[in-house]
């Protein structure tokens, strides 16, 4: 197996290229950085314009439903492709799918498929229907809903990626229209191919596929970020049979370099997990004193170009378990440097493995560019000069007073269905 | 009844492919209780009287460069064991052997758990207890959970298909630690079976596992092979029920079982009919409903293997409800025609047969099927079982075997 290579080609496409002959499988996806928080753009006339809640979901839809040759994913299955499928987040939209056999016909059939669409107000109607489905289903989904309801706190510009049957009405082909040209560009794109193929072979024929395609404007959309400070320090929601307590920070790392942010992820990963988990001190002292019922959890990520960091837990005792959190943050620095090295012994353990999975490394490497647009793989010499001094100083670098609070709290009486 | 009976010498599997290496070791369950079964999946394997906090669990891990560890109740039909599994780097991955330092680890968790006045600690006991409690809340909320557990309540014999913490969970409240501790302390007094899978010295593994794991535990592994729970009940008439509910989409679920079962081939008849059904190879219902006419964002079939069962369902709103059951009831009819049949066959055939080739490329699914042909779940793969079967045998499986028995439809409220 090799290691995974970043390039760009002439049209200013980012291509991620891993090949690994231990593989039966290949793994292709491209990526549009056209996702739920994109909330303007600039048209064709140099107007701002509104985009409508729940357009980059459509817009996803639309595509493998109305390609020129038909619909793209039973296109790819019928030439033996497998879990074809699209996905569309806040961020970005992916089109993704396996396979074994056909790999050069069904990356062919894949992009020119993608970037031939056929644009009308009754393939749009007709798309619409499945959306309306989706987003009746989605209002009984209790985990989408608490995830939603923690975002809506934390970003000004967060919207449900579905939209709202009202929102996707007012949509119409031609808007569609403009947004699919803008957007679905190749300096807008990254395109990933993983697994086992002749690398030479694929490039060039990736090359000639874009080779006869055209594109009416072809630049990078930048997503505007949200207004760095929290919508609401504090909300509620019913849903457990326990209380549970929800604090998330919102860090701004507009100032740090690409470089940076990428390495500060790392350095919170370990954070959380030294200060906020089950092996933490905070976690043995709220068990002792009954303050939780089961482990305290945290986790940290990106999202809409902010690092997140959630930590959370059962309790009935809020004020006490938020003043252990805010404690453990204003008191940073007596970690011990043997659970660091601890961590990072963990890390590095994890990595030197990861190839085992395409999809975990692939996926991991992606990230990298997605998030922190960072074109490299993690390694293992990157990994061991993470240290602790550098550490503690970007951690305490760090502005937590940007945080809201999100209580789920117990019911009563289970709902009648129960 | 059929009995497992084999030697536990540890079953080694080299595979030079992967970075990584598993252990897993299984212990049969010969006591059956939902309610004892949820508390010891989270509390089994936790820490030890040597490793006795979360910390130390961690350090020591992190030092034996183990991956990960995992322990749950896992089931191959209604036949139970404690599973028990580590994950660490190969030698020729990481430069260094480490599969003593994890079967020691293994060893002192295992038959060393951490005691508080000769039960597991009651603490955690409770603690646990209120947050299956509260999955089970939050599980009910969720209306693609619930539809489907109040349809396989309905299509359920003998109570196989249900699990009576999410019936009654405050079963859970009567339930002690000793309760748990003794519970544990029959499991692992008998013989566990053991595999190893990954690049390994075969060799050189056994005599570690045998040394340092087994330590005089070698010997017989019995337990029931009660991997098959056929459904036998086909009722006269066909049982719906209707349930009005509070959620804004409403769910409609198709009951097939098998008259006669005779066993693996009709089993393998059964995968290959809901592949004909919703499968890549054959997307017939999700082209019907959602398609072709706009009623549905998610549908699909399911089907128990180990029980016989096959169930087609979609999510649609209030006014759809009559027409998709229409539409569910042409499906079937559609996938009867031999011709339909003759040109889907061949494209499952192959699916299965790239499946097994992709089966390989993972070290989980590579394990778990060499368990399973090990535990004699599996002689061999769908693959093998189907490779031959024709669109005739498909067809007569479908007209006369398979029998609509109940109809389970959920309410919803919203009408757009």
């Amino acid at each position: 197996m090799n290691d995974s290579k970043f390039l760009t080609l002439d049209n200013g496409l980012t291509l991620l290229i891993y090949t690994d002959e231990t593989k039966v499988t290949s793994h292709i996806e491209l990526v549009t950085f056209l996702g739920g928080f994109d909330r303007e753009f600039i048209s064709s006339k140099g107007t701002t314009c509104k985009i409508i809640d729940g357009t980059a979901h459509l817009l996803e839809h639309y595509v493998c439903e109305n390609t020129k040759e038909g619909n793209l994913l039973d296109n790819l299955e019928r030439n033996k492709a497998f879990g074809a499928n699209a996905l569309t987040n806040s961020e970005r939209t992916s089109y993704y799918f396996d396979t074994v056999i056909n790999l050069e016909k069904c990356i062919k059939i894949f992009l020119e498929g993608i970037y031939n669409v056929d644009f009308s107000q009754k393939g749009l109607e007709k798309t619409k229907y499945s959306i309306y489905s989706e987003i009746r289903d989605a209002k009984n989904d209790f985990r989408r809903n608490l995830s939603s309801k923690k975002l809506h706190l934390l970003f000004d510009n967060y919207c449900d990626v579905l939209g709202t049957c009202k929102s996707l009405k007012k949509i119409k082909y031609k808007y569609l229209k403009e947004l699919y040209e803008k957007y679905y560009v190749p300096k807008n794109q990254f395109l990933v191919v993983a697994g086992n193929f002749d690398e030479e072979k694929i490039l060039k024929l990736i090359k000639d596929i874009y080779s006869k395609l055209e594109f009416k404007n072809n630049e990078r959309n930048n997503m505007k970020l949200s207004n760095k400070n929290v919508v609401r320090k504090s909300g509620s929601m019913k849903g457990n049979s326990l209380n549970e307590v929800l604090i998330t920070y919102k860090i701004d790392v507009s100032k740090l370099s690409d470089f940076d942010k990428y390495k500060l992820d790392w350095y919170l990963g370990i954070f959380c997990e030294n200060n906020f988990s089950r092996f933490s001190k905070i976690n043995e002292r709220l068990r002792n004193k009954n303050i939780i019922n089961g482990d305290i959890t945290s986790e940290n990520y990106i999202f809409g170009g902010y690092e997140i960091i959630e930590i959370s837990a059962y309790t009935d005792n809020k004020k006490e378990f938020l003043d252990n959190v805010f404690k453990v943050i204003s008191e940073f620095g007596d970690e011990e440097k043997e659970d660091f090295e601890l961590c990072k012994k963990a890390i590095i353990l994890r990595v030197t493995v990861r190839k085992d999975n395409l999809s975990s490394y692939v996926s991991a490497i992606m990230q990298n560019y997605t998030d922190f647009n960072y074109p490299y793989d993690d390694t293992i010499e990157f990994l061991n000069s993470l240290n602790y001094d550098d550490y503690k100083k970007m951690i305490r670098d760090i502005d937590f007073t940007n945080y809201s609070v999100l209580n789920v709290k117990s019911e009563d009486k289970q709902q009648k269905n129960a | 009844m059929k009995r497992f009976n084999k030697n536990n010498d540890s079953v080694i599997f080299v595979n030079k492919n992967f970075k990584r290496c598993i252990l897993y070791i299984i212990f049969p369950i010969e006591e059956v209780d939902d309610f004892k079964l949820s508390i010891l999946e989270k509390m089994a394997f936790d820490k030890s009287m040597n490793y006795d906090t979360d910390k130390k669990i961690r350090k020591v891990n992190i030092n034996n460069y183990c991956h990960s560890y995992h322990g749950k109740v896992t089931s191959v039909g209604d036949s139970y064991f404690l599973e028990i599994a580590i994950c660490f780097p190969s030698y020729n991955s990481l430069g260094k052997d480490v599969l003593a330092d994890n079967l020691k680890f293994i060893k002192d968790i295992i038959y060393n758990p951490y005691l508080e006045d000769g039960c597991f600690p009651k603490r955690d006991i409770e603690d646990i207890k209120k947050i299956i409690k509260n999955k089970v809340v939050r599980n009910f909320k969720d209306v693609l959970w619930y539809y489907e557990y109040k349809n396989d309540k309905l299509l359920d014999e003998r109570g196989y298909l249900s699990n009576e913490v999410l019936d009654n969970p405050s079963g859970l409240d009567k339930i002690t630690s000793k309760d748990i501790y003794d519970l544990y302390k029959k499991i692992i007094s008998g013989n566990p079976l053991i595999f190893l899978c990954g690049d390994v010295d075969e060799n050189k593994a056994r005599k570690e596992i045998d040394d340092i794991l087994l330590d005089g535990r070698k010997g017989m592994v019995s337990f029931e092979e009660k991997y098959f729970n056929y459904a036998k009940n086909i009722p006269s008439k066909i049982e719906k029920v209707i349930e009005e509910c509070q959620y804004k989409s409403s769910g409609v679920f198709y009951n097939y079982k098998i008259k006669d079962i005779k066993g693996i081939y009709d089993m393998v008849l059964l995968r290959t009919v809901k592949c004909l059904i919703s499968s890549s190879s054959s997307e017939i219902l999700f082209d019907t409903l959602r398609k072709d006419n706009d009623l549905v964002y998610r549908c699909g079939a399911y089907s128990y293997l180990t029980f016989g069962s096959l169930t087609l369902w979609a999510f649609t709103s209030k006014k759809n409800i009559e027409v998709t059951e229409k539409l569910f009831l042409e499906v079937m009819e559609k996938i009867s025609d031999i011709k339909f049949i003759s040109e889907k066959l061949p494209l499952i055939k192959e699916r299965a047969f790239l499946n097994d080739e992709i089966l390989k490329e993972d070290i989980w699914d590579t394990l778990m099927e060499m368990i399973d042909k090990y535990i004699e779940y599996k002689e061999k793969s769908y693959y093998d079982y189907i490779k031959d079967i024709t669109a005739l045998e498909v067809k007569n499986f479908i007209d006369k075997k398979l029998i609509l028995v109940s109809k389970y439809i959920g309410v919803g409220e919203e009408d757009e």
